[in-house]
């Protein structure tokens, strides 16, 4: 009887205990991480016939992510004659696993990051980590199709290739006012063109009951402090945190006595309770959560939200219509709309890939960059997951099963079209058409951004604190709990902070290494 | 009592056995020979330690380097104390420092205990199905992540949609700004702290309680002793060694107050009690891919907690009570 | 004890009125969470506080349940919680009881080599690596091995041994039992509270996980349910840094309502919070003693 007892824990305990041991076993014979301990894999392209093997590691947007036993995925890999291996990032871990990733040394073939300035990324071009793409691009005709032009170029590391952008559309995508246009409609109003005209129209929402409802419950604009940024932009008629000066030196916009004006409106219209009273304390999925409510008339977003959130308000309001505005103009008369560099997230090739593979690799993203491959990642196969009918592709029932455009292949290499930052699933032709328009118009509004793609040690490593400190307190004299004579202060010590001079510095030498020749 | 009786003769047995005079080294490893079978149970864990802890922890010499992946540890420039200096220079050195304080002291004096009373409380309940009900409500918050409280705090007290204020305006009264108000801040961290793991605090302390044995109570009754009484004198100090282990590991994360709650609960208002190392090591350290430096202040947390834990320890032994280690 | 029984009623009154305040501070938020959980989302938006839907709905439920992981993640989360918290208690336990032998040799030694890993905490790159070095990416292992047990748990549990009168072991050794013998024999049922306690923090611990599956896992279909439930309340409207700001790129993909994770977090906390009652009669006064005497 003791005996029969005793027996199971010893078995368990002699398992543990194997189990610990093989471990450390392997520990010891691996031995410390650092480069080059991946697996070479199979040396790709001594044989054409057979297919290379490319391991990938990518974002995936999808619920479910596809394996190879998916139709479109074994298409793929029969057009590129590769055998993929592609370890899917969902985006809710992708930043701290790439930064892991990156820290550790464990790089796949194919390494997706999200953003250039990445500070490790940074680093790890300068150490010349990566593959230098330039001498291998121009036998890949489809990789310098026109469109994609400018995404080699403003990706260029010290005039190099080191990078494969993942393209995305300039004009389209960030934070810029989403208008209820039925609200407008309902009072009779103009679609606002300057910053004082938006202003009446806000309040003209607060004060003249546009929901018609007899009472003033509505919010004119649900916004958060982050949310606002461009004001500051709109004022020193610049994109992001920098201005190029006539002797091409930057100089950051925080200071400038713009920004102070910036602040100032948005003070007065929180005074004018244009503004929710928890402004200050807002996250940006309750400011989210307002516009949804239908109580909001206006919210900044991307252009696609147009029907992204557009439709959630029509489900609480059917007459809802959600129009993302064209521009806005400052006092000056100078016109501001947001833009980008045309990519969002680079694809690199460590050094320890064979020269044969990376010809390999760069077939592999020429096709996806075709406009056949291209097609084909986002929409599938013609006649297996879509028809064409008046010149529009209608989906099938198949592409649901195969899991097309659902955010697993379409987004490994964006469709290089508008479409990106303009449409989204289900939009209806009116709202697209409106959007193609708009879209447009902002084409013809070039705002400069100097400071895109350059990169500062200094910037890194003291901006932030700095840029909160300033953001903290515009935060607290627009809602009166400092006054405007501390905010003066603050920006005198930061005038004078040697870190801001060593960042500014950095920064100009960086633009003019960059773009001045 | 009847067990230990019977039991006290063989007191010294397992002595008996190597009884006879050895060299140091000899009597060690006769030891360690009639004990194989215990170091056989700590295997497992002595491992466990080796290769998940020890092994990352020697990483933690990147803290005196300027780190970079593609050289490794091995290969990485050695830059000595310059990331410290960094740390203490820094001009909101001593704010960090400040908030952290206020809000570990809050936790020690009013979130330590609570769980420690609420089982004394929870003891004292005589039906058993009103006790377990009340104990299965109490844990359930713990459950809950930080961003569904941070939504729920939100719910309560925001000034536009709080039921709280809403309250307030429907009496009459003024509304208060208690997210955005400096002076509110640490005391409602600390009471959500509390709402959320009182309950579950208290299982480790129940458990202590079960081990009590009912004689004891029995024995109090007999000599008149109150409820009160029979709480400090029986039930307490059963709880006695947990309350200490668990004081003593408090006291050496003193420097950690919850990243997850204090980053959701921030806004630009409160910054300025809001701010802890915690927080200040995310955003530096870990968004701007500053490896050595939070690595820095991580061990220099570490360091604080060493001497926090060391002088504990000496401190419950000079007053006889069971120690650490 | 009869010239008490006023003072003991009042006690009681004013004790047990206490613990009703208590209990009713949390009897709200989990009541609210989970009525908007079967809460129509436009109802969510259009009313300001719900205290009773007007229509129930278990729509948010029928899409958490109907994402084809679901079955496979509900699998790998019992399994840890199960197989993960049974080694924790062991390998917990067996170091615990070890070092609260006060005859063994070392036994300092091990306890602060212990308590130094709870002062000390390494990142997470370089147990990234090890996990990786040992071949556990992407194995159900890497859940557990590396959650094993901690300082914390060690330590706690040796306090809980050290009330145990040596004397008994002895008893027991003279019977004949090695050690191993008696820990399983004598000093495990005589902790049964503790490792009740202990288990039910281990199976807390494995069911949430969460943050080391991120890491470690990259197969899907290894998935604890946790993070599965995460990925699928992503909000695409607020994701991305890049120039874009607020993506929604072509993603087929709803908007994560208040209402959805709300019957996430009621999926994800129920089945672990049922355990609980269940262990509650272990916590009853005079447990050990019982079982010694027994």
């Amino acid at each position: 009887m003791k005996n029969t007892e005793r027996k199971s824990p010893k078995s368990l305990l002699k398992m543990t205990l194997l189990l610990l041991l093989t471990s450390s076993l392997l520990l010891s014979a691996c031995g410390g991480g650092g480069s080059g301990s991946e697996s070479k894999g199979n040396e790709g392209g001594t044989d054409s016939n057979e297919p290379t093997s490319i391991t990938i590691q990518t974002l995936n947007y999808a619920t479910e992510f596809i394996d190879n036993t998916n139709a479109l995925w074994k298409e793929l890999e029969k057009e590129t004659n590769t055998k993929l291996n592609i370890t899917w990032l969902s985006p809710s871990t992708a930043e701290e696993k790439i930064n892991v990733m990156l820290a550790s040394g464990d790089l796949p073939e194919v390494t997706f990051v999200e953003s250039m300035q990445n500070p490790q990324l940074q680093k790890m071009l300068k150490q010349g980590v990566f593959w230098d793409l330039t001498p291998f691009l121009k036998d890949y005709p489809n990789l310098n199709r026109d469109e994609l032009k400018e995404m080699w170029d403003v990706t260029k590391v010290d005039g190099k290739n080191m990078v494969i952008p993942r393209y995305y559309p300039s004009y389209g995508g960030g934070i810029f006012p989403m208008v209820r246009k039925d609200w407008l409609d309902a009072l009779n109003l103009e679609t606002p063109k300057t910053l004082d005209e938006f202003y009446n129209v806000l309040k003209a929402f607060k004060e003249k009951d546009p929901n018609g409802n007899g009472q003033a419950d509505e919010i004119p604009y649900t916004a958060n402090p982050g949310s606002l940024a461009y004001i500051y932009n709109i004022f020193n008629e610049t994109q992001g945190s920098w201005k190029l000066q006539s002797d091409n030196t930057l100089s950051p916009i925080i200071t400038s006595e713009e920004s102070k004006e910036a602040m100032l409106w948005i003070k007065k219209a929180y005074e004018d309770g244009l503004f929710p009273k928890d402004f200050a304390i807002m996250k940006f999925s309750q400011v989210m959560d307002t516009m949804r409510s239908g109580k909001a008339g206006v919210g900044g977003m991307s252009m696609n939200h147009a029907w992204v959130t557009g439709k959630s308000v029509r489900d609480v309001d059917p007459k809802a219509d959600l129009m993302p505005l064209s521009y806005l103009e400052n006092a000056n008369g100078v016109k501001y709309t947001p833009s980008g560099s045309p990519y969002y997230g680079v694809y690199l090739i460590p050094k320890k890939v064979p020269e044969a593979k990376v010809k390999k690799i760069l077939e592999f993203f020429d096709y996806g960059y075709s406009k056949e491959g291209n097609e084909m990642l986002t929409y599938g196969l013609e006649g297996v997951h879509y028809t064409v009918e008046n010149g529009k592709k209608v989906s099938t029932p198949q592409a649901a099963i195969d899991k097309t455009g659902d955010g697993n292949l379409n987004n490994m290499i964006h469709l290089v079209s508008d479409d990106m930052s303009i449409s989204a699933v289900g939009m209806p032709d009116d709202v697209y058409n409106r959007n193609v328009e708009i879209v447009n118009e902002r084409k013809t509004v070039k705002v400069p951004n100097p400071s895109a793609e350059l990169y500062s040690e200094a910037y890194n490593k003291y901006y932030p604190e700095i840029s909160k400190k300033v953001e903290d307190m515009r935060v607290m004299v627009i809602t009166g709990k400092e006054s405007i004579e501390s905010y003066d202060k603050l920006i005198e010590s930061i005038k004078n902070d040697p870190k801001m001079k060593e960042i500014t510095d950095e920064m100009s030498k960086a633009y003019q290494e960059k773009y001045v020749k | 009592m009847k067990v230990q009786d019977t039991v006290q003769p063989a007191k010294g047995a397992p002595t008996a056995r190597s009884a006879k005079p050895k060299s140091k080294w000899g009597r060690l490893w006769s030891d360690v020979v009639r004990d194989k079978y215990l170091y056989v149970l700590a295997l497992p864990g002595i491992l466990f330690f080796i290769i998940f802890k020890y092994i990352p922890i020697t990483n933690l010499v990147i803290a005196f380097q300027e780190y970079s992946p593609y050289f490794g540890v091995l290969g990485s420039p050695w830059v000595g104390f310059e990331h410290f200096a960094r740390f203490f220079s820094n001009n909101d050195f001593w704010m960090l420092l400040r908030n952290t304080l206020a809000i570990s002291f809050l936790s020690l004096i009013f979130f330590f205990p609570a769980p420690i009373i609420l089982s004394l409380m929870l003891n004292e309940v005589r039906s058993s199905l009103y006790k377990r009900t009340i104990q299965s409500l109490v844990y359930i918050p713990h459950f809950l992540s930080w961003v569904l409280i941070y939504g729920l705090t939100y719910l309560m007290f925001s000034q536009s949609e709080g039921l709280f204020n809403k309250w307030l305006v429907s009496m009459n009264w003024e509304t208060i700004d208690i997210l955005s108000n400096p002076n509110y801040f640490w005391g409602m961290l600390t009471a959500q702290s509390i709402w959320k793991e009182i309950g579950w605090g208290t299982i480790i302390f129940l458990a202590a309680i079960a081990g009590v044995d009912p004689q004891l109570y029995e024995a109090a009754v007999m000599d008149g002793a109150g409820r009160l009484r029979r709480m400090w004198h029986v039930t307490l100090p059963a709880m006695r060694n947990v309350i200490l282990i668990l004081l003593i590991l408090r006291l050496g994360t003193i420097l950690d107050t919850g990243f997850e709650q204090i980053y959701l609960m921030m806004n630009a208002a409160v910054t300025n009690v809001a701010e802890v190392f915690d927080t200040y090591v995310y955003r530096v350290g870990i968004r701007q891919g500053e490896f050595s430096y939070s690595t820095a202040i991580g061990l220099f947390k570490s360091i604080v907690g060493v001497i926090m834990v060391v002088t504990a320890n000496k401190l419950a032994r000079r007053y006889g009570e069971d120690s650490l280690y | 004890m009869h010239e008490r029984g006023w003072k003991n009623g009042i006690f009681s009154l004013i004790n047990n009125t206490l613990l009703l305040l208590i209990g009713l501070a949390t009897v709200f938020p989990i009541y609210y969470t989970v009525i908007l959980s079967f809460t129509d989302p436009v109802e969510y938006y259009q009313r300001s506080l719900i205290l009773w839907p007007r229509d129930w709905t278990l729509d948010a439920y029928k899409h958490l349940l109907s994402n084809g992981l679901f079955v496979s993640s509900i699998s790998v989360s019992v399994f840890l919680a199960t197989v993960g918290t049974a080694l924790s208690l062991l390998v917990t336990g067996g170091m615990a009881y070890a070092v609260s032998r006060k005859r063994l040799r070392f036994r300092k030694a091990m306890m602060i080599m212990v308590l130094i890993t709870f002062l000390f905490t390494p990142g997470l790159v370089p147990l990234y690596l090890v996990v990786r070095n040992l071949g556990l990416i992407d194995s159900v292992w890497s859940l557990i091995l590396p959650s094993l047990t901690s300082a914390w748990y060690v330590l706690l549990m040796k306090g809980f041994f050290d009330s145990i009168p040596e004397s008994l072991e002895e008893a027991a050794m003279i019977d004949g039992c090695n050690d191993i013998g008696v820990f399983w024999r004598i000093i495990l049922p005589l902790s049964l509270p503790a490792l009740v306690a202990f288990g039910l923090f281990f199976a807390v611990g494995y069911w949430n996980t969460y943050f080391n599956a991120l890491m470690f896992i990259n197969d899907q279909k290894m998935w604890p349910l946790q993070v599965l439930l995460q990925n699928m309340l992503v909000d695409p409207t607020t994701m991305g840094s890049g120039s874009g700001g607020g993506f929604a790129f072509h993603v087929n993909r709803q908007v994560p309502t208040e209402t959805l994770k709300m019957a996430a977090v009621v999926i994800a906390t129920i089945p672990i919070m049922l355990v609980y009652p269940f262990l509650q009669k272990h916590f009853a006064k005079g447990a050990m003693v019982g079982s010694v005497k027994g």
